[in-house]
């Protein structure tokens, strides 16, 4: 087998190729698995706390950040999702429904994030709140 | 700082501006928060490779590469009217910038895209580090992964870019 040298095209490629592939693992070992608790937090302060099991109408509230800038957020059962952001991309809106799982939606101009929780620590959390 | 130092900064200043405001215009069809081509990163990788003996004879350093930044990350702010990003813009930056630096030792002249990828890469991470401080979720992290990847695959899109642009500031044009 050719030896492999330091600093060559092949070397980097590899360095590159082996980055990829530990980040896709990593996206694949955080799959979303689904929860039922949604923690909605405000520059990191928890500010409401929504168990999606028990929703049956859906409803939308509307979050206030800083200077007068708000977001909406519906709710489902199961679901949760922001419809309405006044900032100027709106990625939290793209983003579109999460059922749990590790990836927040974030809107990072208001400092919101949304979390869901899975049921393991619903009993605890029901517990404190 | 003579004034051709100066006046080459201020052109390298414009140019990463141009391209920034220009690429903040572009919607991208990519439903993923935080995932853009980083063109302006190209003028950076350009200010560290420009080539010592080539048609510009004045000495442009990695000095040089953060002025250019830093006003370019300032103004670019302003004008798009995202001055709440600031503090997320400077430490991905920042971050992409001193990975590039390092990067710079260990890579040759031609392996610009090399650089370009770890910058990439060390800028996403910076902008999840200040995601995570300014709203307080550590679970943004799981964000991570994807924008690594994504962060290669731009990275090595621009860094072959600058790569090309430098080409072009050689006396020898390869």
């Amino acid at each position: 087998m050719k030896k492999i040298k330091y600093k060559s095209n092949i070397f980097w490629i590899l360095v590159l190729i082996g980055i990829t592939v530990l980040s896709i693992a990593a996206m694949l070992l955080t799959r979303q698995a689904s929860g039922t608790v949604a923690k909605i937090y405000l520059y990191g302060e928890l500010i409401k706390t929504v168990n999606l099991a028990t929703v049956t109408e859906p409803y939308s509230m509307i979050i206030e950040a800083d200077s007068g800038r708000s977001n909406t957020v519906l709710v489902e059962k199961g679901r949760i999702r922001v419809t309405q952001a006044d900032c100027r991309d709106g990625i939290c809106v793209q983003q579109g429904w999460i059922y749990g799982g590790l990836m927040p939606i974030v809107c990072l101009p208001h400092g919101l994030a949304i979390q869901i929780d899975g049921g393991a620590y619903a009993n605890i959390d029901a517990a404190v709140g | 700082m003579t004034v051709k130092r100066l006046t080459l900064a201020a052109i390298f200043t414009a140019i990463a501006l141009a391209v920034y405001v220009i690429e903040a215009m572009i919607p991208l069809p990519i439903g993923l928060p935080g995932i853009r081509l980083g063109l302006a990163n190209t003028v950076t990788l350009i200010v560290l490779f420009m080539p010592k003996d080539g048609i510009i004879k004045t000495k442009i350093t990695g000095a040089d590469a953060l002025i250019i930044l830093l006003c370019r990350i300032l103004l670019g702010a302003f004008i798009t009217g995202r001055a709440v990003a600031l503090a997320y813009s400077l430490t991905g930056g920042l971050f992409a910038l001193g990975a590039q630096v390092i990067t710079k030792r260990f890579v040759t002249p031609k392996q610009i895209w090399v650089c370009g990828a770890l910058g990439a890469v060390f800028h996403n991470i910076g902008q999840i580090l200040a995601a995570i401080v300014i709203t307080g979720t550590p679970s943004i992290a799981a964000y991570l992964p994807i924008l690594i990847v994504a962060g290669v695959v731009t990275g090595v899109i621009t860094g072959v870019a600058a790569g090309f642009t430098v080409a072009r500031f050689s006396r020898n044009p390869a």
